[in-house]
């Protein structure tokens, strides 16, 4: 599972557009990526090949979806960051990422719920 | 194969006479804009290319731009005629140290198969060069094969390191993810400048030229000063434009994304070409006075045109004026002159003996100098080189009219009037 969810930057704004409008059709998706990513036809087909060979998306009669989900590839990504970064610490992690931000009353709240939601299971 | 060979040859000297001029020119006009520096290389890629050129009094070239004769696979005595003494000197003796003695016209010229060789060692190391280049090229449009569109030209990528420019025709600028929004514009600036000023054609274009020349190192070295001043220029354009004082931003930009890949035919790379010296240009950069570019537009014309131009040849360099015929071919001539002719001012002249000889000069700096007998039939003038070298004048009065005749062909035009040399006779 861990390698399905490493992408590419490409790969990444690739599935987000796929995410956003699945199922969607393949010609069409050529058609949005031309616009959106500055991709050719074949460029955008060899990219649906490789990231279906992979098993990250399934492509049947023209039809495009994915097999992932876009929150499991930012979840993944995250710990890859706070383990590279943090060496794996979640309060270096939220100190640096507070440091020099004020949060409105209402953000804080939610935060120290997120915490006990956690903290109770 | 073998003309274009020595064409070859020719010009890569011309060019390493020019080259050095141009090294030792820079250091006067390292406090000038680098792009002076940069417009001397275009006189070196003119000479690696062109071999041919305006003659002029005011040519700075110090030799003549026909070192190597063309002919020099057929000579007796082969030898080069740079027109500098001491270079030539030493060389020619050295040739004909190291070359065996021939004794019969039948057997192969020893020089010829030398030169057999080395074309082929040549040709072999330019394909070479060329074939890496590209496989260069297509690895990398491979690598940038899904960046992503940012606007316009500009794409993005987390597959390469340091931004470049990449295209012929259509050229794309590519940016790596996350650089530092502050020098995000500045580096986008630079790879600008390389499209506005059409780099991504005049580096490959100089890449090739300095790849048929790849036995001379000079022309390495040429290459290699010549992508930073490329560099460096570009960096002081926008340092120009810039409103305010960007040198510290700019430089740790550099610092960043220098490229760390060390390759010959690097694109344009934001971080290429020896990022030490490129900062140092960069924090002693000011804005240069009008008198310093205008002193060094001059300097660059002066030096473009006298380096661009030919010296016009001397008629006695060669030293094959009749009264002091080389060695080789006053055993054949030991008769008077009867009559001679010249064409071009002098330059060629055809020259008839006692007792049905003759000789022919084509141009001062051939060392070669067909001999043999004439015999004249009507108003045609048959000169007999050998068995199967003939050249064929007409009589029209006192002067000469070139018909035919391979090897002069070479050298003389036909229908070149030789007019007659009255004091000579």
């Amino acid at each position: 599972m861990e390698n399905l969810l490493k992408l590419f930057d490409a790969e990444y704004k690739f599935m987000s557009i796929v995410w956003e409008l699945e199922p969607v059709n393949s010609t069409e998706l050529t058609r949005i990526c031309e616009k959106e990513l500055g991709w050719k036809k074949p460029t955008t087909y060899s990219m649906i090949k490789k990231l279906c060979e992979r098993g990250v998306m399934k492509n049947e009669k023209a039809t495009v979806t994915t097999l992932i989900a876009r929150e499991d590839v930012q979840k993944h990504e995250t710990e890859v960051f706070v383990n590279r970064i943090f060496g794996g610490s979640i309060p270096s992690f939220i100190t640096s990422f507070l440091q020099d931000k004020m949060l409105s009353e209402e953000e804080a709240q939610n935060i120290k719920n997120m915490i006990d939601e956690v903290t109770k299971k | 194969m073998t003309a274009l060979f020595i064409t070859i040859l020719n010009m890569s000297i011309a060019a390493s006479v020019v080259t050095l001029a141009v090294m030792i020119v820079r250091i006067p006009l390292k406090k000038a804009p680098k792009i002076f520096s940069y417009v001397l290389w275009g006189v070196v890629l003119f000479r690696l290319v062109c071999p041919f050129s305006i003659e002029s009094i005011f040519s700075l070239m110090p030799t003549s731009s026909n070192a190597i004769p063309q002919d020099i696979t057929y000579a007796q005595n082969p030898a080069i005629q740079t027109g500098v003494q001491f270079i030539d000197a030493p060389i020619n003796t050295a040739i004909s140290n190291v070359l065996p003695f021939i004794s019969t016209d039948n057997s192969i010229n020893p020089i010829n198969t030398i030169f057999e060789i080395a074309e082929y060692v040549w040709l072999f190391g330019f394909v070479s060069l060329l074939l890496y280049a590209t496989i260069g090229y297509i690895r990398l449009k491979r690598r940038v094969y899904y960046a992503t569109l940012v606007r316009d030209n500009i794409y993005e990528t987390d597959k390469i390191k340091t931004p470049f420019v990449l295209g012929f025709i259509r050229p794309k600028i590519y940016m790596p993810i996350g650089i530092d929004p502050s020098q995000h514009d500045y580096i986008l600036k630079h790879e600008q400048t390389h499209i506005r000023r059409r780099d991504y054609l005049i580096k490959p274009f100089a890449f090739i030229v300095f790849a048929l020349h790849w036995f001379n190192p000079l022309m390495w070295a040429a290459y290699l000063l010549m992508s930073k001043d490329i560099e460096m220029s570009c960096d002081e354009a926008v340092l120009r434009k810039a409103d305010e004082d960007i040198r510290g931003v700019y430089s740790s930009s550099l610092l960043n994304l220098s490229a760390n890949r060390v390759s010959l035919l690097s694109p344009l790379a934001f971080g290429e070409s020896d990022v030490k010296s490129r900062i140092k240009n960069v924090l002693k950069f000011k804005k240069t006075s009008r008198v310093i570019i205008v002193l060094s537009m001059v300097f660059v014309a002066v030096f473009s045109m006298g380096f661009t131009m030919n010296r016009i040849p001397q008629i006695n360099s060669g030293g094959n004026v009749p009264d002091e015929i080389p060695a080789a071919i006053n055993t054949t001539i030991t008769n008077d002159v009867l009559s001679s002719y010249i064409a071009d001012g002098g330059l060629s002249r055809v020259v008839l003996l006692e007792n049905n000889r003759f000789y022919v000069e084509g141009r001062p700096e051939i060392s070669y100098t067909p001999t043999g007998s004439y015999e004249i039939d009507g108003n045609k003038l048959y000169l007999n080189v050998s068995e199967n070298q003939q050249f064929i004048f007409s009589i029209y009065g006192n002067s000469l009219i070139f018909e035919s005749g391979e090897w002069l062909e070479n050298w003389i035009a036909k229908e070149t009037v030789f007019i007659l040399l009255e004091d000579e006779q």
